[in-house]
């Protein structure tokens, strides 16, 4: 510290910077001060860039902007120190007995941080505001038929199905209570800086320096605020990756949600953790009317799939992912802790010759032995990193099928492109909002996959699986689901991509990681 | 009015004229642009054409252009659709220009104090020592690309000296951005003093000047040097403009709020508003100091006109 101290001075002193902030300095060196185990003053994160930070609930789609958001507002459920769902501004919830009544009696202790209650009304506000959004979620609280505020502490919930995933939802930032009168005085400008919002969660936002920084600091008023351990939390903004690394090595900051995948080896045991992606990466065919003849036979579909050497891709990305042979990723688990993908039936077999085997055997019962005559393809993705992914599935192609006329290219504005249908094969990988089967399978029903993929029983069974409140019979409608994946392979599941973050866990604890999201509210500092 | 008022007004207009064009083409362009602002991985088709409805883009070009001349003139450059999402495009700007401003004031004064002296000396010393460092130092300047020196001084001083910050919002955190920007002018107008120099050294003028007896020191800081910076102002004047508004590498790099991030950030982003904003802000900028300029020349050489 002192060497950096006497550093910064001469060179400030030198090119005329001026005095150093005295703020930021304290904060650092409280923090250094702070005992073992104990509470934290101030800590320095980053955690996504100025344009992932969306702080409007309502609007918010990216994992940074959401990670954000629930250390600054909060649902009717919220996350504990341990990860778990508890009731967050709801003191109670009754269900009635056919599960499509929720009734919620908020705390009577919850305030804004402008001092005014929490009411009812705040959350069924704030629901209709978000259908009104047009956010990446618009849609996400579509299982609720109505809201009623029938006083300002009672909100009667009514679904349009059992949803046995609804504790998630209410999670989830995107059902978060709006203050009416602060959104619509604001308008477009909602939430785009500290005093264009208010805040019902652990911390009111008191700084955001565009494209640098925010402040975020504990609420006092907040009614659970004595298991709040971090006092202030300076989140840097930041979009580039090596520089996001480079500021966790050197101490700068003591969480990072991003590194250079080739410096996994340097910062494995020095902060580097892996934690269930709840993903799939996949190879998309594109089935729509603009996509090529040639993949609109399911037998080609199954053999571009069985032809990829999964293993040997895991190893070139080398990021600890684990193979997928079913869509749905691992971890998701039910009460008794059974693992949701060991009730589906994986769709090819660990034998890769044989599965090879097969390929060619379906590739020229499509009429394209050794892949003669297989007509060029473009496949699209949309950085450098899955460039060199997807060139490794195109050279097994090529080498198990005789295939060699698909190319790979990376495109600008990658998901325009793909939504739009300008593609023969892309990649797409799914990240999970929430830990439920439904939120993977549901970007395979009609209309909401980019590969035009539409089949009425794979609706059917997708439909019947949410509308089930017995959870086992839910997973009978789901494996079914998976088994009609198999078969039409809309998408070749690859594998399933781990997340990835950088924690000072030598000397912080109680990183609190759910789901792609951060919370930092129970950090505490070690010995 | 004279002569001179009337060329300054007729240059003005001028400059008014070519803004128009830049503001015209880059909007055409724009337009010709795969995708939209509101793509994401997550966003459906139906929430993608409430955002392009609202925002008007499903309008003809031509009408949408009419309504961004027209709301421009009357001094509404719009809200970020993507980059600072409702944000007010005037106050994007001002906030970023009054960082990128501080680096970039910060980065010419020690480019033009380092620069031009030490270029003077490699002038008037050519073929001996003081020559061959400058020369040495400024091609090895000039030839390593920012984001390199930016790299270097990131590794060196903050992964393994852990003796600046890597992000500018703490303490000492402007020193490495400030030696980034720096860095190419910096080493540029030592080469371009020490070659304008010598080119006036060998001028008749001076010739005649010694022979009139006049000392060598006001033979040349009073002729020769003043002579010798028309080239640096011509220089100086994008140059300006440049640097005031930020680098890309050392904003992005250092993390800098600045506006040399949205150069590229906004068309990558297609944050329609941001791409204008940062195109009419940085043209009227370099137009304006290209006018300065022009007025500059006039000052040190009267027989230059504005025509």
């Amino acid at each position: 510290m002192k060497k950096r101290m006497l550093v910064c001075t001469l060179l400030s002193v030198v090119l005329g910077i001026g005095a150093l902030a005295p703020a930021a300095m304290a904060g650092e060196a409280s923090t250094e001060a702070a005992s073992a185990g104990s509470p934290v003053d101030t800590i320095y994160v980053t955690d996504g860039s100025e344009d992932a930070m969306e702080l409007n609930t309502a609007k918010v789609g990216t994992l940074a902007g959401m990670s954000a958001c629930r250390h600054l507002y909060e649902g009717l459920y919220k996350l504990d120190e341990n990860g778990d769902l508890v009731l967050g501004q709801a003191a109670k919830e009754e269900v009635s007995d056919d599960g499509l009544t929720y009734t919620y009696t908020l705390r009577d202790d919850i305030t804004w941080s402008d001092g005014k209650p929490v009411t009812a009304g705040d959350f069924v506000y704030g629901w209709q505001y978000l259908k009104d959004s047009a956010g990446d979620y618009s849609s996400i609280m579509d299982m609720v038929k109505s809201a009623e505020a029938t006083d300002d502490k009672t909100l009667v919930v009514t679904l349009n199905y059992p949803c046995s995933y609804l504790a998630s939802i209410l999670a989830f930032p995107s059902s978060y209570p709006v203050r009416q009168d602060i959104a619509e005085a604001a308008g477009d400008a909602y939430a785009t800086d500290p005093d264009k919002a208010v805040y019902n969660g652990a911390y009111e936002l008191t700084d955001w320096t565009h494209q640098q920084s925010l402040t975020l600091t504990k609420r006092d008023d907040y009614y659970d605020a004595g298991k709040i351990t971090v006092g202030t939390i300076n989140w840097e903004l930041m979009s580039d990756s090596a520089t996001m690394e480079n500021s966790f090595v050197s101490g700068d900051v003591i969480y990072s949600d991003s590194y250079n995948t080739e410096d996994v080896d340097s910062l494995t045991g020095n902060g580097l953790h892996f934690t269930s992606g709840y993903n799939t990466y996949c190879v998309m065919f594109n089935l729509g009317d603009n996509g090529p003849e040639v993949l609109k036979d399911a037998k080609v579909r199954k053999a571009l799939s069985l032809a990829i050497d999964r293993d040997r891709i895991i190893s070139i990305r080398n990021v600890n992912d684990t193979l997928a042979s079913t869509y749905s990723p691992e971890g998701l688990t039910n009460a008794d802790g059974v693992e949701f993908n060991s009730t589906v039936e994986p769709y090819f077999s660990d034998d890769y010759e044989a599965n090879c085997e097969e390929a060619k055997q379906l590739l020229a019962d499509a009429g394209y032995e050794d892949g003669k005559d297989f007509p060029a393809l473009r496949y699209i993705v949309n950085n450098d990193t899955r460039k060199t992914d997807a060139e490794a599935v195109v050279a097994d192609w090529k080498d198990v099928l005789g295939i060699d006329s698909i190319t790979v290219e990376t495109v600008d504005n990658f998901f325009a492109a793909r939504a739009d249908g300008d593609y023969d094969l892309a990649y797409f990988g799914w990240y999970m909002d929430y830990p439920d089967v439904s939120n993977m399978l549901y970007t395979m029903t009609t209309g909401q996959n980019d590969a035009k993929y539409s089949n009425t029983d794979y609706d059917d069974a997708y439909n019947a699986a949410i509308s089930e409140a017995d959870q086992a019979k839910s997973w009978e409608s789901f494996d079914k689901c998976e088994s009609i994946l198999a078969e039409d392979v809309p998408v070749a599941p690859i594998l399933h991509s781990q997340s990835g973050y950088l924690f000072d866990d030598a000397g912080y604890s109680g990183l609190v990681y759910y789901c792609g999201n951060a919370f930092f509210g129970y950090v505490t500092q070690n010995a | 009015m004279s002569v001179r008022a009337g060329r300054i007004i007729k240059r003005i207009l001028l400059a008014a004229l070519s803004l128009f064009a830049i503001i015209t083409v880059t909007f055409f362009l724009m337009d010709l642009l795969p995708g939209d602002p509101f793509m994401s991985e997550k966003a459906t088709e139906e929430t993608r054409a409430i955002l392009i409805r609202k925002y008007g883009l499903d309008k003809p070009v031509i009408v949408q252009y009419g309504k961004y001349l027209w709301n421009l003139l009357h001094g509404d450059m719009g809200t970020s659709y993507v980059l600072q999402k409702g944000r007010d495009i005037r106050t994007i700007m001002t906030e970023s220009f009054a960082v990128s401003a501080s680096l970039g004031v910060r980065a010419l004064i020690y480019s033009i104090l380092i620069g031009v002296p030490l270029g003077c000396v490699a002038g008037l010393f050519k073929g001996k020592g003081p020559d061959g460092l400058v020369r040495v130092v400024s091609a090895v300047g000039i030839s390593i690309p920012g984001y390199v020196v930016a790299a270097v001084l990131m590794l060196v001083f903050s992964v393994k000296l852990k003796a600046l910050p890597v992000s500018y919002g703490r303490p000492g955190g402007s020193v490495m951005p400030i030696i980034v920007l720096a860095m190419y002018p910096t080493c540029y107008l030592m080469r371009l003093t020490r070659a304008s120099i010598l080119e006036v050294l060998g001028q008749d003028y001076l010739k005649t000047e010694r022979a009139k007896g006049m000392s060598e020191l006001i033979v040349i800081f009073k002729h020769a040097l003043k002579n010798s910076l028309i080239p640096v102002i011509t220089y100086l004047g994008p140059l300006t403009a440049s640097i005031l508004t930020g680098g890309f590498v050392a904003e992005s790099v250092f993390n800098v709020p600045g506006l040399g991030r949205y150069f590229v950030n906004a068309i990558s982003a297609r944050d329609y508003t941001l791409i204008m904003g940062v195109t009419v802000f940085y043209a009227t900028l370099i137009i304006t100091m290209n006018l300065v300029c022009d007025i500059l020349y006039q000052i040190v050489d009267p027989r230059i006109t504005l025509d």
